[in-house]
Order: C-alpha cells, then structure tokens, then sequence
C-alpha cells in the first residue's frame, strides 16, 4: 500500500473517531440552542480537520493529502453557514500556520469543501435528507477535491495527480458518505426524542383524562389525569387492568358496549355523559372515543378522552334559565304596552291626528317587533337547551306548505308580493313535527317577500333531489344575498346590514331557528343566490316512500314524476287553493298553485296542464281576462277550464257566447261532486281523443243504425230520456248532440239551455221544429225526410277533425 | 245571542285592554276578576259561558282556581281558557292536562284576542 493510502485511511479512521465524539456530546449539547449547536459542529469539524491535517504523512513537500474537505463539508451541509464558516475558519488559519507551497491549494480546498456543504443545505433545507442525497453529496465532495487537485502549481501538477487523484478522491467519497450517514442518524434520532418528550409531556400535563386500550379493553397506557379520574394510585397502575377493576359493575358494562360498538363501526363516539368525580360531585364529562388504528389500518383499540364540562353544563343551564325568566317577565308589560297600541291603531278609541297617528303607527310595529324578538329568542333557547319537543308524524308535505303560504297571504300587503306553488313530488310524505316545519316555511316565505321587489312572485316548488331526498325550495327575485354575508347567514342575530334591520324589520334569529329546526328533522337547508339577483332557499328532507306507489330507485328524475294528469288552480285564496288541491288530489290529478294572471300565464308557458280551474275573481283583477288570453295566447289555448266562483252565475252570463271550452262553473264553496264531475269529463276528454257525440234518442233502430252510419271514429253516448240526456251533459263534455225533441219524460229542447255553449246541436225528430233555436244549432232535419246515414254525414263534416286514418274520408270544412 | 265571558287576571292595566279588545265583539258581555277568589265567587251568581284566566297570579294562581272551578258542580262544565305568557310546549300540555280548552298567549294581539276567544266558545260551548 502506497504511503498515501495508508495516510488517508489513518485518516478514515480519524473521521469515524470523531463522529463518535459527536454523537456522545450530543445527549448534553442537545439542550442548547440550535445556532449553538451549529457553531459546536463547526468547531468539532474544525478540530477534525487540524488533528486530520497534523496526523497525515507529507509525501510530496508542501502539500498535505487528508480527508479535511468531508469534514468541512459536513459541517455545512448539517449545521449550515454558522459550523461552515467555524470549520472553514479553523482549518484555513490550520493550513496557513503549516505553509509551503501548497498552501493556496489547501486553502482553496477548504473553501471548495464548504461551498459544497452549504450548497447541499441550501438544497435540502425544507425536506428530510435522504441516502440518495448523502451519496449525491458524497460524489460532489470527490469532485471538488478532484477540481482542487487543478490548483497544483504546473511545474508539480503532472506527478502528483497521477498519484494522488485515486485514493483522494475515492476516499474523500467513502469519508464523506460515512459522515452523512452517521450524521443524519444523529440528527433524526435527536428530532425524534424532542418529539417524544412533547407528547409525553403533552399527554402528561393534560388535565383531561386521555388514554388508550386495546381492543379487549385493558389499558395500554394513560396519562395521570386519568389515574386521577379513575382514582387509581398513578397511571402505571391502571396498564393491564380495565375498567372493570375501576367502577361499578353496571357503569363499566356501559362503558364496555359503547367501546365494542365502536369497534365494530369504526365511528367516532362523541358523548357528554353525566359523572361521578374523585371529590365526590356529581358533573358532567365529555366524552370522545376514538379507534386505535394499526398501520394495516384495522381497529386494534380504543383512545378515549374525557374533559370535565361540568361548568359549560352549569353556565349553559343558567344562561338558558335566565333567558327563559326574563322573556317572561318581558311578555308581561309588552301585554299592555302591545294591546293598547294596538287598540289605538286600529282606531278603536277614535281617528287620531295624522301625526300622532304616524307615531302611533310607529310605536305599534316596533311593539309588534318586540314580540316576534321575544318568541323568537325562546325558541332559540329551547332548541339549544334540548327542550323544544318535537312529534314526528309521517305527512304529506303540501298541506304544510299551503298552510304556510296562506298564512303569508297578508304579509307586508303593499309589496304586492304573490306566492305561486309548483308540485313536482305530490303527496311527497316525511317524518316530521308539521307545527314546526310550518314555522320553516313561513320563515324562508316571509323573507322571501320581505326582499321580493314590489309586484314580483315568489315561486314554491316542491320537488326531489334524489329519490331518497325531496326538496322544498322558495324562490324569490330579490336582490340577492351580499357574498360577504353568505357565511354568516345561519348565524344568530345576523343580518346582511344593521339598516336592514329597520327597513325590513326581522329579528336575526330566524334562518338560525330554521337552519335548527330542519336539522333535528333529520334534513338540510342550504341556499343558493347570484350576485346579479335572486335567492333560492331549499330546504331537504329524507323523503318517505309508500311501498306500493313509489318503488324505491325507479324514480326516473327527468320523466314527469308522477305521472298524474296536473292541473294549474287559480286561485289566490290559499285556503280555497288548498281544499281544491286537496280535492283534485283525491281525483288522481296533482295540481299548481298561481295566484295571479301573471305568474298563471307564466306556468302556462313553462308546464302543460290538462286543466285549469279559474276563481274568476282573482285579487283585484278579473279572471275572465285571464281566460280571454289564454285563448288567444299560443300555449295551449284550447285548455278546459273550470270556472269557480262565489258569483258563478253571475260571471257565466257576462262571458255569455265567448265561453268555449269552460267545462263546468263551481260556486263557492267548492262541491266536491260537482269537482268530481267535472274533472270527469276533462278525464274522458285526455284519455279518448275521438270526438264525442251525445245521442239523445228514445227510439233504439235510430240509435243503432246512426251508430253504425258514424262509425269507430266517434265516440258515441246514448241518453235514451230527458233525465239520461240531463246527466250525460253534467258529467261529460260532448262536441255534438243529436237531439230528439219527443222524449218519454219531456221535450229534448230542455236539454239544450243546459249544454256548454261549444256544443254543437244538431236536431233529428220526426217533427217539424220552427222555433228559433240559436246559432249553434246547425241543423233541423226531420226523421221522413232524411235518414240517419244524411245525419251522420253532417255529423261528420261538423266534429273536428281527429288524427285517425279515416279522418281522410270526413271533409274538413264546416 | 251574548256570550258572557269572566277575564281573570291580576294585572290592571291588562284587565283594561282584555275588556277592549273583547268588546270588540258586540256580542261579548265582558265581566272582570283581579284573583282567583274573586272569580270563584262571581261565577256562581253570573254563570259565565267562558272563562279567560292568567296563569301567574299571587295567593291563588290560574290551575288552582282552575281545580276549584272543576271540583263544583255548578261551575265543572264551564270552559276554561289559560292566557298567559308561558306557552313553552311543556307548559301548554301541562295546562290542557288540567282540563282548559285552550291556551291564548300573552302578549295577544288586541285585534284578533275577540275571534280567537270567540272560536273556543264556539268549539266548547253549552248546549
């Protein structure tokens, strides 16, 4: 072995010497801080590197071959520029005391080592050093030690790196490498104890008790405050044994089931639990378990932390009673302050002057207020104190809604704000407490017209999300929510600006007690608002199926989800629109709701109906101009309409002549057979599209050959007396009747004043008629003078034309 | 046809305006009591058709007289109404145990307190 080998690996062993040193200083320096670490490795480096250079054995004059450069080059590469600038100071002024001519060269070394280091720090500064990265460093330390090898004055260079250029550099690899790693295992092991001793500290100074078992139970470690809890001597003393050595049979029993369910499903246990405390109290504890997971991820045990919340549980109790008194004692006086304006504004005791009316009126709404905030904030401290009982019944969620719409009926009358209802998912039923999801509703509704611009509609939908969810969503066109509010919305006393609160009055409480309300029904309420305008609130239930009418997941979303033939009612009585709803639902027909011409023609455009029922006396506007644009409008202006009315009779002559396609007018209040007969007719009229013709005919050879003469394309009814043909107009619509005026019970002519005006007549006796019988009778023919095969020719030409083959046949023309 | 209607309660200024607002009504004969004891004796001699009682009252409160009136003959049959300002859902259950017909939460609208009282007589009237 060359003399060099030999001095490098001296060397090596050097190197291994002195990391030793290090890591057995380490466990009373680990204290200090971390730059007086830094500049500790910086001077064990730079010590290194003198006794490096002092121990190696000079074979070329002036120059010295030694291991120095991973030394230095650790230096910075673990403790940064303060141990690289020590170490790199140390062996420089080491270098420059020794001399020679190779002192530049020396120098410059150090100085290339250092980069090197520092380099490496700078790199992985943010990050865990790897092996990767300490055989990465070990090769740049070679190289640089290699680059310095060119630093040799020239007269020397040719020799000495021939000889020198191996051994250097592969064991400047070696030695670097070894450093790192030796190093980096310090490092880590270092880091490693500091955190141990914060989380035992941690764990061990926590006043909480926190603990872990295993899955059988016992304990596999727990902190004092547990020991404590448990009144066990110290926590040593609890490991290995279970909660049954500590409590009661009973109590441990519970505690042991809670642990097995969770085991079992791996869900979080959060529980606040009343409890027996060492000193002998009785409080409350929180309770949180946790599974013990191990690296495969399967539950092996259980951690368990309890907080002592007694005094949260006090507090909370007090501040829930004091509110409760105080509402009270307020309710009192607000009695007399509440009824005396009241009386005086609504002028009661006598017309006031208009100022004092004005104040009057001021002190009135404000009193009003005052007693909304005061319900309002009991029913916050109901919720949260747990007291606010809820009685869940499986119901249809529409009535709620109707109830609650009516109930907004006279909400803020001068915004003009009408409320339209669409039912997408009748007879949609959940589990829920019907008294306080109509205080839901009422609260979005009112904030929905609240923010409404004057005149516009609010649209009611109810609907599903999924087949597992419905959806009651109110919709308004307001100005929409401020994004700096959105996620404060369902806070307490939030409102988007204090002003606000003095233009649209409210107390703040309202989403909060709504956003409560649905959660404890087991739903949702969420919002969904544009900056440009418009706000839509939804509120989400988990919807109940019936078994035989809604198979769970065969809810095709995008077909009509019910099937059922809609209606639209219009009607601005939510009490009327209700009980008709209520009626058409009974009939098999699910229904809308619009309360006005506006928002009714609007779902005309948007929906088909089947049908519309009309109160031709809508709010301040008539129903029969309504019913005059729907027939001129494009969308689907042949739709048969129900009239209903308190002035029935009265209305039916006033559209005397114009009104086609009326199928019945209903009186107020609403008869349900007389619902029922009419929606008959609307039924016949959806599912046999062939025109129908009444025969009114006591002689059955007529009956039987016209039959024949009009043939499949017709529907045809018989009446063969004055009361059969009676009954058969009150509970069909016909497109034609024939009529015989000789019946067995009185004269067919009877018939037609009770015939809808669309009607046409034709007249087919064996006598002669000269009376004047009105323009939709279209013909008079006598039985001698023409036979049933001419009448049923003109019957033909007269009925609409029908989508059948033979239609072809019939000339159009009437 | 009058209904004669007995309002219970320790509160003068709200005896005053209970009066107004009942006799809003005109068919209301409206007839006040400031205690418990005052009412048990009027109701013997005047046989109201419906009696309006506060809950809180001093020496003897609302359900006692309430149990006073319900253990007399004369007086069982007459309906009772609580109007107080405890009407937490707990508190209303308790007082439709006792027997009361209804509840009317205080503080009533002065406007509408005649319909509302006007209804439960309809609903629990005599004869």
């Amino acid at each position: 072995m060359t003399p060099i080998w030999q001095s490098l690996f001296t060397n090596l062993a050097l190197v291994s010497i002195l990391v030793g040193v290090w890591d057995l200083q380490s466990d009373v320096t680990g204290r200090f801080s971390e730059r007086m670490q830094s500049l500790l490795l910086g001077l064990t480096m730079s010590i290194g590197s003198i006794a490096s250079m002092a121990t190696a054995q000079p074979f070329v004059p002036g120059f010295i071959f030694d291991l120095r450069s991973p030394l230095i080059a650790a230096a910075g590469f673990f403790g940064g520029w303060p141990a690289a600038a020590v170490a790199a100071a140390g062996a420089v002024s080491y270098r420059l005391y020794l001399g020679g001519q190779g002192a530049v060269t020396g120098v410059v070394g150090i100085i290339i080592a250092s980069s090197v280091g520092l380099a490496f720090h700078w790199i992985v500064r943010s990050r865990e050093k790897t092996t990767g990265d300490i055989f990465k460093f070990g090769v740049a330390v070679a190289v640089g030690s290699l680059l310095n090898l060119l630093t040799i004055p020239s007269a020397i260079m040719a020799g000495v790196i021939a000889r020198t250029w191996l051994p250097l550099s592969s064991l400047t690899f070696v030695g670097a490498v070894m450093i790192g790693i030796l190093l980096n295992r310090q490092f880590r092991g270092r880091e490693l104890a500091n955190t141990n001793m914060i989380y035992r500290a941690m764990v061990r100074e926590l006043p909480d008790s926190l603990n872990v078992k295993d899955s059988a139970g016992l304990f596999l470690a727990a902190n004092p405050a547990t020991a404590i809890l448990m009144r066990a001597g110290s926590a040593d003393d609890l490991i290995g044994k279970s909660d049954f050595d500590f409590y009661p049979h009973g109590l441990a029993e519970r505690f042991r089931r809670d642990e097995l369910a969770m085991i079992q499903t791996g869900a979080i246990l959060r529980v606040d639990q009343p409890a027996l405390f060492p000193d002998g109290t009785e409080g409350w504890l929180a309770t949180l378990k946790v599974p013990l997971r191990d690296e495969a991820g399967s539950i092996v045990g259980i951690i368990t932390y309890n907080r002592d919340i007694t005094e949260q549980k006090r507090n909370a109790q007090l501040k829930n009673e004091f509110i409760s008194t105080v509402s009270h004692e307020l309710r009192t006086p607000l009695t007399s302050i509440r009824g005396s304006l009241g009386l005086i504004a609504a002028g009661v005791t006598g017309e006031l002057p208009p100022k004092a009316a004005n104040l009057v009126r001021i002190a009135h709404t404000n009193s009003e207020r005052l007693v909304l905030l005061i319900n309002d904030i009991l029913d916050m401290e109901k919720i949260e104190s747990g007291k606010m009982a809820f009685e869940l019944r499986r119901l249809p969620i529409r009535p709620i809604l109707e109830q609650a719409i009516a109930a907004n009926a006279n909400y803020l009358p001068d915004r003009d704000v009408k409320i339209v209802l669409v039912d997408d998912a009748p007879r949609a039923e959940a589990n829920v407490d019907p008294d306080r999801l109509h205080q839901v509703f009422i609260n979005l509704l009112s904030n929905a017209i609240k923010f409404s611009p004057v005149g516009e509609t609010v649209t009611v939908e109810l609907g599903r999300r999924d087949e597992n969810w419905m959806r009651v969503s109110v919709i308004d066109r307001g100005a929409g929510i401020p994004e700096a509010f959105r996620k404060r919305i369902f806070g307490k006393f939030e409102q988007a600006d204090a002003s606000s609160t003095r233009e649209k009055g409210g107390t703040g409480l309202g989403l909060s007690i709504a956003k409560s309300i649905v959660e404890k029904l087991g739903g949702t309420i969420g919002f969904e608002t544009e900056d440009s305008g418009g706000t839509v609130f939804h509120v989400d239930l988990p919807e109940i199926h019936s078994k035989e009418t809604t198979p769970a997941g065969t809810v095709d979303l995008l077909a009509p989800i019910d099937h059922r033939t809609r209606v639209l009612i219009c009607e601005d009585e939510g009490d009327i629109s209700a009980v008709i709803a209520a009626l058409l639902d009974a009939e098999g027909f699910s229904s809308d709701v619009a309360p006005d011409i506006a928002s009714a023609k609007a779902l005309l455009q948007i929906r088909q109906y089947a049908a519309l029922t009309l109160d031709i006396k809508l709010a301040g506007e008539s129903g029969i101009k309504l019913f005059r644009d729907i027939r001129a409008s494009p969308h689907n202006p042949e739709i048969p309409v129900i009239v209903i009315s308190a002035v029935a009779d009265e209305t039916k002559r006033s559209l005397n002549g114009s009104a086609v396609g009326i199928v019945d007018w209903l009186e107020k209040p609403v008869d349900p057979e007389r619902l029922h007969m009419a929606l008959g007719k609307i039924a016949t009229r959806r599912i046999d599209r062939r025109p129908r013709v009444l025969h009114v005919e006591d002689d059955e050879g007529v009956l039987e050959v016209m039959s024949e003469g009009l043939g499949p394309d017709v529907s045809i009814t018989f009446a063969r007396t004055l009361r059969e043909g009676q009954y058969a107009i009150s509970s069909h619509h016909f497109d034609l009747m024939i009529l015989d005026i000789a019946l067995p019970d009185g004269s067919g002519l009877d018939l037609l004043s009770d015939l809808p005006s669309e009607t046409a007549v034709i007249v087919f006796s064996a006598a002669d008629v000269d009376e004047k019988l009105g323009s939709r009778v279209k013909a008079i023919m006598t039985k001698t003078k023409a036979s049933e095969l001419d009448v049923a020719k003109l019957v033909k030409s007269l009925l609409p034309v029908t989508q059948s083959d033979s239609s072809s046949e019939v000339s159009a023309g009437k | 046809m009058t209904s004669k209607i007995l309002y219970v309660d320790d509160e003068d200024d709200i005896r005053e305006i209970a009066q107004m607002s009942l006799e809003l009504d005109p068919e209301f004969e409206v007839r006040l009591c400031s205690s418990g004891h005052q009412a048990l004796q009027e109701v013997t001699d005047w046989q109201p058709d419906l009696i309006l009682l506060d809950v809180m009252m001093p020496e003897m409160d609302g359900p006692e007289t309430l149990r006073r009136l319900a253990a007399a003959p004369s007086t069982a049959a007459i309906p009772v109404v609580f109007i107080t300002a405890r009407t937490q859902t707990h508190e209303v259950a308790r007082f439709l145990s006792m027997g009361a017909v209804g509840v009317i939460a205080k503080p009533f609208d002065p406007m509408k307190l005649a319909g509302e009282v006007k209804r439960l007589a309809k609903m629990h009237g005599r004869g």
